[in-house]
């Protein structure tokens, strides 16, 4: 079944203004967005991404193009129609003070209310329950100057909730989040669009939990605008191919960035799984890779438990050491190791 | 003149007075004192708030686009310039009346500036630097005209800027109330507008705001307000920075809508107290309302100030 187009871009280029000249920034293809589609927007710092953002939901014009919402040319929807179909979430820091968290996201309420911004009954029924939503039920009479900065941002979110839009536009919705809740408002964003068909799109710098999460991504990079899904960009190569620095490469297996290792594989590790994952993490730090395969001329890691905890135990040219502890095994790796590897 | 309470009472609700001067006082005098205060202090307190919030900067008031400035070129060209050739202007009613056009049209000089420039620039601040440049250009332009007029006339010019709520009487009192009513319903229908505005012009644009529109209407609500009481009053200091502050210490909210309802009320209680106490009670002397209002309004700028300063 084919979903209602809610967005759709016609040979658009973003940029901005200085003066009498504007700047291109970015090209687009043509692209439409559906009725409950879960967009996260990734590329490198300074390719478009706000830029696109800000041009969608008309805070900047267009350099060349159309956007089309619901089939008609975003520009000619006024303001107050606008804001019925697109709500928006900025990085913003907003700093009014003596405002509350149920006040900020009452405000959410306004293009529907009547010119003295009256808040109805029915009003607050939706208020309340985007404040539940959001898990800001504590937090509610709190003044928004006194709160952090990533439970004002999920007030934030609350607030375009309130606003009831079919489509809800972010600009680096997880920007000031811990990791807990980082997947959590994404996950959260996932779940509008599958249970309440909201159109999400929203820009990242988070792309291991984008990946997870979302339906379709728009890759900005220096060769051009890749649009697919996470799965379909990973394993076709173009997100390693548009991330991927002189240092640092997107692991395909693990869908994260690596710090790209210059020592030769060295060390072969055996224990329980967790064991080996953590030893790994920890002797990359120093530069050391790990082998696949146990070798004769290199030296092992043996994990080994017992109920005082791990042991760690390094077999090389016949001798074996014990070591009790992550921080003794680095410091042994790096007096006896890394002066006799030398980088390749 | 001293009437007894009893005597006040009686003749506001019953319109005789044992005595009849003592009516006439009351009547032609000191209701429309009242009323004048009541009504400046709304004025102020509300285009102050209006000020604070379009701004954002607590120390902005109703003065800060240079709506003072323009009347008081209007006031200084018509007693300086115009009365040295017709007489003074300041006794006759014919008089007063140039010197509130004169004020008027100064102040609204300076509203359609401020307009002109509001449409073409986006960023307020430089729409704030710019207001406050016009002021200070036509500032300079007053102390020149100061400068080279002759000593009776400046002291009556002197005189007007020192603020004043008693020179309002007969139908003029109808006017002013009119033209500041007419302020007010503007100022009490931006209140969502302004709400909107405290999320800074980008969210409040996604939320549905014209800001041009929003902008012109909050300006507009403030010089007829200003404007007016400019006219009337003088320029008078501080109540419009300092009620809304203190309106946003007693009522804990920074909801526009609470705000602008209580600056109404606080607005009106402390210009009436400003006048009374310019009065000396018990003395015969009368201090300039100025001098009350910078007494009353600068320890609270100062409490914001420290304030401000111990969050940050």
């Amino acid at each position: 079944m084919d979903r209602e187009t809610i967005i759709e871009l016609q040979n658009l280029i973003v940029g901005y203004k200085k003066g009498n000249q504007t700047f291109p920034v970015m090209k687009f293809p043509d692209i439409k967005v559906q009725k409950g589609d879960f967009i996260a927007i990734a590329g490198q710092n300074g390719i478009g991404k706000s830029t696109l953002i800000k041009t969608l939901v008309q805070l900047i014009p267009k350099v060349s193009g159309e956007v089309l919402i619901k089939g008609k040319v975003s520009s000619l929807y006024s303001r107050t129609k606008l804001a019925s179909l697109i709500s928006y979430v900025s990085t913003e820091v907003v700093h009014a003070q003596q405002i509350t968290v149920r006040d900020l996201v009452a405000f959410g309420r306004y293009p529907y209310t009547n010119w003295f911004g009256k808040i109805e009954r029915e009003d607050w029924t939706i208020i309340e329950e985007a404040i539940e939503m959001l898990e800001l039920e504590q937090l509610a009479p709190r003044f928004i100057d006194e709160i952090s900065d990533g439970e004002r941002q999920r007030t934030m979110i609350a607030r375009a909730l309130a606003q009831q839009t079919e489509v809800v536009i972010l600009d680096e919705p997880t920007a000031f989040l811990d990791l807990p809740h980082k997947h959590e408002i994404i996950n959260l964003l996932g779940k509008l669009t599958r249970e309440h068909h909201k159109t999400i799109i929203f820009t990242t710098h988070d792309l291991g939990i984008a990946i997870r999460e979302v339906d379709k991504l728009w890759l900005l990079s220096n060769d051009g605008f890749y649009n697919g899904s996470p799965e379909d960009l990973i394993l076709n190569g173009t997100i390693s191919k548009t991330f991927n620095t002189k240092k640092v490469s997107f692991d395909n297996r693990r869908g994260e960035f690596e710090v790209k290792k210059t020592y030769k594989p060295f060390f072969y590790i055996t224990g329980k799984t967790t064991a080996i994952h953590w030893t790994r993490n920890a002797i990359e730090k120093d530069g050391f890779t790990v082998l696949d395969k146990e070798t004769e001329s290199q030296p092992v890691i043996s994990i080994e438990q017992n109920p005082s905890g791990y042991h760690w135990n390094i077999l090389y040219e016949g001798k074996v050491v014990t070591l009790k502890s992550i921080l003794e095994l680095r410091a042994y790796i790096r007096y006896n190791f890394v002066q006799n590897n030398l980088r390749s | 003149m001293k009437i007894p309470i009893k005597e006040v009472i009686r003749t506001i609700f019953s319109g005789i007075s044992s005595r009849e001067e003592w009516s006439a006082i009351i009547f032609d005098f000191r209701i429309p004192k009242a009323a004048t205060a009541i009504l400046a202090g709304i004025a102020l307190s509300v285009s102050g708030l209006q000020m604070q919030t379009i701004f954002r900067n607590p120390l902005a008031g109703p003065y800060v686009l240079g709506i003072s400035s323009g009347a008081s070129l209007g006031v200084a060209l018509v007693i300086l310039g115009y009365t040295s050739v017709v007489g003074n202007l300041m006794s006759d009613w014919a008089g007063k009346w140039l010197i509130i056009f004169a004020s008027w049209i100064g102040s609204g000089l300076v509203l359609l500036l401020i307009m002109a420039v509001s449409v073409r620039i986006k960023d307020i601040m430089t729409i704030l630097i710019l207001g406050m440049m016009f002021g200070s250009i036509i500032s300079a332009i007053v102390s020149a005209l100061q400068y080279f007029s002759d000593e009776a006339l400046l002291k009556s010019y002197v005189i007007w800027t020192m603020g004043s709520v008693s020179n309002v009487s007969g139908n003029q009192i109808y006017i002013f109330a009119a033209c500041i009513l007419a302020g007010l319903l503007i100022s009490l229908s931006s209140v969502k507008y302004l709400n909107m505005l405290l999320l800074g012009e980008n969210y409040a644009r996604t939320m549905g705001l014209n800001i041009k529109a929003a902008r012109l209407m909050i300006f507009l609500s403030t010089s007829i307000l200003t404007g007016t009481v400019t006219a009337f009053c003088g320029p008078i200091g501080f109540i419009g920075i300092a009620v809304p502050h203190l309106c946003r210490i007693l009522m804990q909210t920074g909801d526009q809508k609470h705000l602008m309802y209580s600056s109404i009320l606080a607005g009106s209680a402390v210009m009436l107290l400003s006048d009374i106490l310019s009065l000396l009670p018990g003395k015969g002397t009368v201090l300039p309302l100025n001098t009350v209002t910078a007494i009353i309004g600068i320890p609270i700028v100062i409490f914001i100030i420290m304030k401000n300063n111990r969050n940050s």
